[in-house]
């Protein structure tokens, strides 16, 4: 060693060299590529398993795809493109846009979520503290995700398009609306890695994201409503004009602007933005591989809100007296203080009124719908409960038996969900009056509400467990018990709502006593089904306490291995 | 303004009460682990009313895994365990009501305030006059200028505070705390032990494991060296200087 020590630290440790001599980004770069080549263990037949399985999945959704082309038009309810719609029928193009929007919306708000730019937690601990340029190292970054914006979009953007628009109209409209939102995503989300180079988070740009989420409900609704369509259909009408033909070009333009902007700027986001975001993405990509929808939702929900609140009295209510009213309120404040939380539930609630009046008379359609959305949104204002079962030391803190914590959680499940469909119920009455019986479909909430709660406290699949290889991919085992842990009880609860609205004739309304005796019937439904998922949804018992987290027996006064 | 909760009343046929002398734990040759392997020495002890036993050690030395053991939250390997006079049942009532317990977790109700977690935890166990006793507790442990920001806004010494709060604004007879010293300044500290040596004084019995020479010092009746060797009786200036070397 040539340098002179200084007080026994060599002198080269103390006078570091940007980007010096075995610290180039690119070398940084290649060794990371290196290093997670050998971490991974892949052998070139694994690698050309993974790739047969990938082209063959995508291959036969889109022949799936392909065999429904146009189906949802084909339905009734749907006016084809440039006939006037009669009735409660939409347009095609509102649908159209209003899938879009939230093709656009998702994609950007997942992407902007995520950082958009991001490292790997091992990465981050790795280049961040070195002497080398932040912005050599994220430039491939930039263009990965640009990459994975573009293929999201494109690919979510494909399946919509074939499911709405007719068969046989032709590929330019097609190919120029998938174009128009693949750039306009890629220009949202450079917006979004540059404002995360200034504040060091994306979070303008995920609300601008939702709001375009949220826009698309709202348009259809706002389509179905007497006398909407007609003023709608001069802007919406007609084949692809010069200007929207404009869309993807000037989009592409702004794209390009911005993503090099990007990859001058990238130096600048802070590591510990790109540290979290990492440590989010990894979340993200281990909820997403386990299906594991609600960890998903929790990932990418806000940030913790950090502002001081008003002193609010709500906790100091007369009424707030003893476990279970302590343990009610706190599972409806953790749902009313989340806005991620609200703004699904409430989108979700409107969905069903939405593909009523798209679908017309096509009851069935609309009653999966209903089932889908319904349960989806019981299962997001389930989430505070899917972090307590996880978590089960919060509801120790009273004095409740598991038990008794269980049923108190399905009774603030039970108010929310028939909430949510109330909502439904009263957005049906509006847009789709007499596609199904109202009363039924608010007394479906408590049997939602059952399913949620028996969906929120499934056990967690292991992903270390033993795996089954598929066409989709390997599998791990027990993961299709775990994914219809919830909707079986929901297909349940539903079956009353589903023999009032099969009833129905066009236009009839269901007799009194029967829409009583069915809505009885759905209550009673829900209070079973609620025993049951609440019966289930204790947590387990001390570890090493035995199968099931039963306590083994123990005698009064000895415990013994 | 009440001086913060108030320890809860025996039950008139609660056990650990009178038979067995009034013991809230009984420790004899307690062995714990994980996965079957045991990880510190079969341990003995007892924790009465109105005093506090304090488990001392090095770090991995069990003294964690022997609280996890009291409260119900991992079954002995062997040995005997009694608290409130019976078997350890986490899962009943009673024991939820008499035992308060702050262990190296952070929980916090999502979406609350400070004040509002606090106001739900005692409310939760029917404290009559919880408005003051909250109020109290937030002056008590410094919480005053934090208490209407959301718990997830809390610097880690603060978290530590708001735990140590949700633990004393509600009934209890069996304190048991991991470390309580941990991530408190020196201002924290002594907050903490003011009030565990109140908590004494009010009948409380306390089960503690500690590194810290103030809590050892101004708070332990009794100490337990857990080490490789055994577990040993020792003083509070023993345990310092063991723990200083």
């Amino acid at each position: 060693m040539s340098e002179e020590p200084a007080g026994g630290v060599p002198e080269h440790l103390l006078r570091p060299v940007v980007d010096g001599p075995g610290t180039s980004a690119r070398q940084l770069r290649a060794d990371a590529r290196r290093a997670a080549r050998r971490a991974s263990g892949a052998t070139l037949g694994r690698l050309l398993s993974d790739v047969y399985s990938g082209v063959l999945g995508v291959a036969t959704s889109l022949l799936l795809l392909a065999g429904v082309q146009g189906r949802l038009g084909a339905l009734g309810g749907v006016a084809a493109p440039g006939e006037p719609p009669d009735g409660v029928s939409l347009p095609v193009e509102v649908l159209v846009v209003a899938a879009l929007l939230l093709v656009l919306g998702g994609v950007v708000g997942l992407l902007a979520r995520l950082g958009p730019l991001s490292l790997p937690p091992a990465q981050a601990v790795w280049w961040l503290p070195l002497p080398v340029s932040r912005g050599a190292l994220l430039r491939p970054v930039v263009l990965r995700r640009a990459l994975v914006t573009a293929v999201l979009a494109v690919g979510a953007s494909v399946p919509v398009l074939l499911l709405l628009l007719p068969a046989g109209g032709g590929v330019v409209t097609p190919v120029v609306l998938v174009l128009s939102v693949a750039g306009l995503a890629l220009v949202l989300v450079a917006v979004a890695g540059l404002v995360q180079a200034t504040r060091g988070t994306a979070w303008p740009l995920v609300v601008l994201a939702d709001a375009l989420v949220l826009l698309a409900p709202l348009l259809v609704a706002a389509a179905a409503l007497p006398g909407v369509v007609p003023v709608l259909a001069p802007v919406l009408g007609g084949g692809p004009s010069a200007a929207l033909v404009l869309v993807p070009v000037l989009a592409a333009l702004l794209a390009a602007v911005a993503l090099a902007l990007l990859g001058v700027r990238a130096g600048r986001v802070p590591a510990v933005s790109l540290t979290s975001a990492g440590a989010l993405s990894s979340y993200v990509t281990g909820s997403g591989l386990l299906l594991d929808t609600r960890a998903l939702g929790r990932a990418l929900s806000a940030p913790p809100r950090t502002r001081r609140r008003r002193r609010s009295r709500v906790t100091r209510g007369r009424l707030v007296h003893g476990p279970v009213r302590a343990l009610l309120l706190a599972d409806v404040l953790a749902v009313l203080r989340s806005r991620r939380r609200v703004v699904t539930a409430a989108v979700l609630a409107l969905v069903p009124a939405g593909a009523a009046a798209a679908a017309g008379d096509a009851r069935v359609l609309v009653l999966v719908v209903l089932l889908v959305a319904g349960y989806g949104a019981a299962t997001t204002l389930a989430e505070p409960v899917r972090e307590r079962v996880l978590v089960p030391t919060l509801d120790a803190t009273w004095p409740l038996t598991p038990g008794a914590a269980a049923t108190a959680h399905l009774l603030a499940l039970a108010m929310l969900t028939t909430t949510a469909l109330a909502v439904a119920a009263g957005a049906l009455a509006v847009l789709a009056p007499g596609s199904l019986p109202l009363t039924l479909v608010a007394a479906s909430g408590p049997g939602l509400a059952a399913a949620a709660l028996r969906g929120a406290s499934r056990p967690e699949l292991d992903p270390a467990s033993a795996v089954v290889t598929t066409p989709a991919g390997p599998l791990p085992v027990g993961l299709l018990t775990s994914l219809t842990r919830g909707p079986d009880v929901a297909v349940v609860a539903l079956l009353p709502l589903a023999v009032g609205a099969l009833a129905l004739g066009d236009g009839q309304q269901l007799r009194p006593v029967a829409e009583g005796t069915l809505v009885v019937l759905a209550l009673l439904l829900g209070a079973g089904l609620g025993a049951v998922a609440a019966s289930g949804a204790r947590p387990p018992g001390p570890e090493g306490a035995g199968e099931g987290g039963r306590r083994p027996p123990q005698p009064a006064a000895e415990v013994t291995s | 303004m009440r001086r913060a909760g108030r320890p809860a009343e025996p039950p008139s046929a609660a056990p650990g009460t009178a038979a067995d002398g009034g013991l809230l734990v009984r420790a004899r040759d307690l062995l714990v682990g994980y996965t079957g392997q045991p990880v510190s020495p079969p341990t003995t002890f007892a924790v009465v009313p109105g005093a506090a036993t304090a488990l001392v050690g090095l770090n991995g030395a069990g003294k964690t895994t022997v609280l996890k053991a009291v409260l119900g939250q991992l079954a002995p390997l062997g040995g005997e365990l009694e608290v409130l006079g019976g078997p350890v049942d986490e899962r009943s009532v009673a024991f939820r009501r008499a035992v308060a317990s702050v262990l190296d977790v952070d929980v916090q109700l999502p979406g609350l305030t400070v004040r509002e977690h606090l106001d739900l935890v005692a409310r939760g166990h029917g404290v009559r006059d919880a408005d003051d006793v909250v109020d109290q507790a937030v002056l008590d442990l410094g919480l005053e200028p934090v208490a209407e920001n959301p718990a997830t806004a809390l610097s880690s010494g603060q978290r530590r505070r708001m735990l140590l709060a949700a633990a004393l604004v509600r009934p209890r007879r069996l304190l048991v705390l991991d470390e309580p010293e941990q991530r408190l300044d020196l201002a924290g500290r002594e907050d903490v032990v003011d009030r565990l040596v109140e908590e004494k004084e009010a009948g409380v019995g306390l089960l503690l494991a500690t590194h810290d020479p103030l809590l050892l010092a101004e708070v332990a009746d009794e100490v337990l060296l857990l080490s490789e060797d055994g577990v040993l009786p020792v003083t509070a200036a023993e345990a310092a200087r063991e723990l200083g070397r």
